[in-house]
């Protein structure tokens, strides 16, 4: 388990350096001088060529991505052109809202799991095709509408929850609320889809010999579809949760947009909108590590949920 | 051994067994009756309404669903709803098609090569694995930030966000087929490796590829609306779906149909793909089921 572990965290270095060699040449390949975007329209020459030089953009690309490299492990993310503020200050006054949001989120696509064992205990049922039917319908609506259809209907119409926003500290009843409309937003995609892929997984594990043995030696039907049944359907629920999360991480952006949330994805979009490079770099690179860690864990999980996987 | 026995079925059996799951499927139905109705409302958008979708009539802002003359209302600026969205559609089918082509193009070439010459594996795969992950749509959003934000940079950043599945889904199929009989008679007989690529693997591994880029054409059209509801695509006044949901934002309280109507069209839309491409994966391989 060990040696598993230790080799999917050297796997993972290469994909985040991947990562951050990527989000590195996106940007610094793009159209445009980033000098003469910072100077202004108004910039001298001499202006825009000591913004040059003390960004290092004078430099060979290779010589920039690793002083870009040296700085990240460092901690320094560079300083935003349009606030001067440090990158990484800026995102450590978001993130605890984004994580907020992506684990109430979480929680939202967990009730996935009830539902789909739900569905799979009365299969051809009504509250089945109900359920499948809904679950199809929640993977296809765009989530930025959904937000915005709960803020017409709940905020705005029945005035329950507020209309944008979060309000801290969240363990209050202000914050609670405040916490409801977007998990729900985001929450709803992942829910429809862990539904689907759990109320399947069940289907298949309840026509299986050991079902029928645990059933035959006279276990209570809960004890046979919690112990035995669900246990063995999560492997690939999790692993979906997993990749979730990506999806999960992408729409936290659409829905702090939305909800206008002060979070680490709204950061990256008003970034590019105000073309302020080093914030985009630093979010984006900060989003996509989350990912490639959460899924590095998930496949750690899988020891857990079945012990019969022998890793070496 | 399934991809073999399954090229021995004579291929127009397999056709019309394939057309007969479809008949009988209820999603594949309700999916084509609304994609139907999106493509219809697009192509035969100036026969339906003689509205210019660009064309404001200050009389007339903010006018809700039912008035005469504007069936679905006015915007802000007075212009025509329905007339905005059916040209809408012309943009999100047009975006979502030309990005899931370009996708697939590149992706199932990468995915050959990577399946086909065991050399190329490695390196191929790590790039993908590095594209992927990139979380949900971001990567589209990072390459719009590089390029700037327009409804052409959004049908390049889509398409690149689909090349790493396409190229995951061709190289497992590859994988699965290039031991086949099949594939070393043509190996045997001299083919040259493009040709066997192309000929003769290709042809033999379409059916994941058709149904993922159906998945994929719900996920693009999805996307692109979401890039431009984020300011980052079609700008104003463009008639987009997603961009006019953005714009609609300011009028929640006094006129939430802009924002409920487009987004209807959205889902549709999105809907219809997503029907069509689990039917097709359900008739294609029974099971999956």
């Amino acid at each position: 388990m060990l040696i598993y572990s230790l080799r999917r965290l050297l796997e993972a270095i290469p994909v985040l350096l991947g990562v951050t060699v990527l989000t590195f040449l996106i940007l610094h390949l793009a159209p445009g001088d980033p000098a003469q975007l910072i100077g202004g329209p108004t910039a001298t020459a001499q202006e825009i060529a000591n913004i040059r030089q003390r960004l290092h953009l004078d430099r060979p690309l290779y010589v920039q991505y690793g002083t870009f490299l040296w700085d990240l492990v460092h901690g320094n993310l560079g300083e935003s052109i349009q606030r001067r503020e440090t990158v990484l200050h800026m995102l450590e006054v978001r993130l605890p809202n984004t994580a907020m949001l992506a684990v109430t989120s979480m929680l939202v696509t967990l009730l996935g799991i009830p539902l789909g064992v739900l569905a799979a205990t009365r299969p051809n049922s009504l509250l089945d095709l109900l359920l499948m039917n809904v679950s199809l319908l929640g993977v296809s609506i765009p989530n930025f509408w959904l937000g915005i259809l709960l803020i017409i209907w709940f905020s705005v119409g029945l005035g329950w929850f507020p209309v944008a926003g979060y309000h801290h500290p969240f363990l209050s009843l202000e914050g609670l609320r405040s916490l409801v409309l977007p998990a729900i937003t985001l929450g709803t995609g992942g829910l429809a889809l862990v539904a689907r892929l759990t109320r399947s997984g069940m289907l298949d594990i309840m026509g299986q010999d050991y079902i029928r043995t645990a059933r035959a030696k006279g276990l209570p039907e809960r004890g046979v579809l919690f112990r035995h049944a669900l246990r063995n359907t999560m492997i690939p629920v999790v692993t979906v949760l997993g990749l979730n999360f990506g999806a999960l991480l992408g729409g936290a952006v659409v829905t702090e947009s939305v909800f206008a949330i002060n979070g680490v994805g709204r950061l990256a979009v008003d970034s590019i909108l105000a073309r302020d490079y080093a914030v985009v770099q630093g979010s984006v690179v900060l989003i996509a590590t989350t990912f490639v860690l959460v899924n590095l864990l998930v496949d750690l999980s899988y020891a857990l949920l079945n012990p019969t996987i022998r890793y070496a | 051994m399934s991809s073999s026995a399954a090229t021995v079925e004579p291929a127009a059996r397999r056709g019309s067994k394939v057309l007969g799951r479809l008949r009988r499927s209820p999603h594949f139905m309700v999916g084509s009756v609304l994609a139907l109705i999106v493509v219809l409302g697009a192509v035969f958008a100036p026969l339906l309404t003689r509205v210019d979708p660009y064309y404001q009539d200050y009389a007339a802002v903010l006018q809700p669903p039912g008035t005469p003359g504007h069936l679905l209302g006015t915007d802000a600026f007075g212009r025509d709803q329905l007339s905005r969205m059916l040209y809408g559609a012309r943009i999100s089918l047009t975006v979502g098609v030309t990005s899931v082509v370009l996708g697939l193009v590149a992706g199932v070439l990468l995915g050959l090569l990577a399946g086909y010459f065991r050399r190329l594996d490695r390196p191929i795969m790590m790039v993908n694995d590095v594209l992927i992950a990139f979380p949900g749509i971001l990567l589209a959003i990072s390459i719009v930030a590089a390029l700037g934000t327009s409804l052409l940079n959004v049908i390049v950043a889509v398409a690149i966000f689909s090349v790493p599945t396409f190229a995951r889904i061709t190289r497992g199929a590859v994988l699965n087929v290039r031991e086949a009989d099949y594939v070393s008679s043509a190996q045997a007989v001299g083919s040259s490796h493009a040709r066997i690529m192309l000929r003769t693997i290709l042809p033999n591994i379409l059916s994941p590829l058709i149904v993922y880029a159906s998945l994929r054409l719900a996920t693009s059209i999805l996307t692109a609306a979401t890039l431009s509801f984020l300011g980052l695509g079609a700008q104003p006044p463009s008639p987009e779906w997603g961009a006019m949901i953005n714009q609609a934002r300011t009028y929640l309280y006094s006129a939430p149909y802009l924002s409920i109507e487009p987004g209807v069209a959205i889902f549709m839309t999105v809907l219809a793909f997503n029907l069509l491409g689990d039917s097709l994966r359900d008739a294609l391989d029974p099971r999956s089921q």
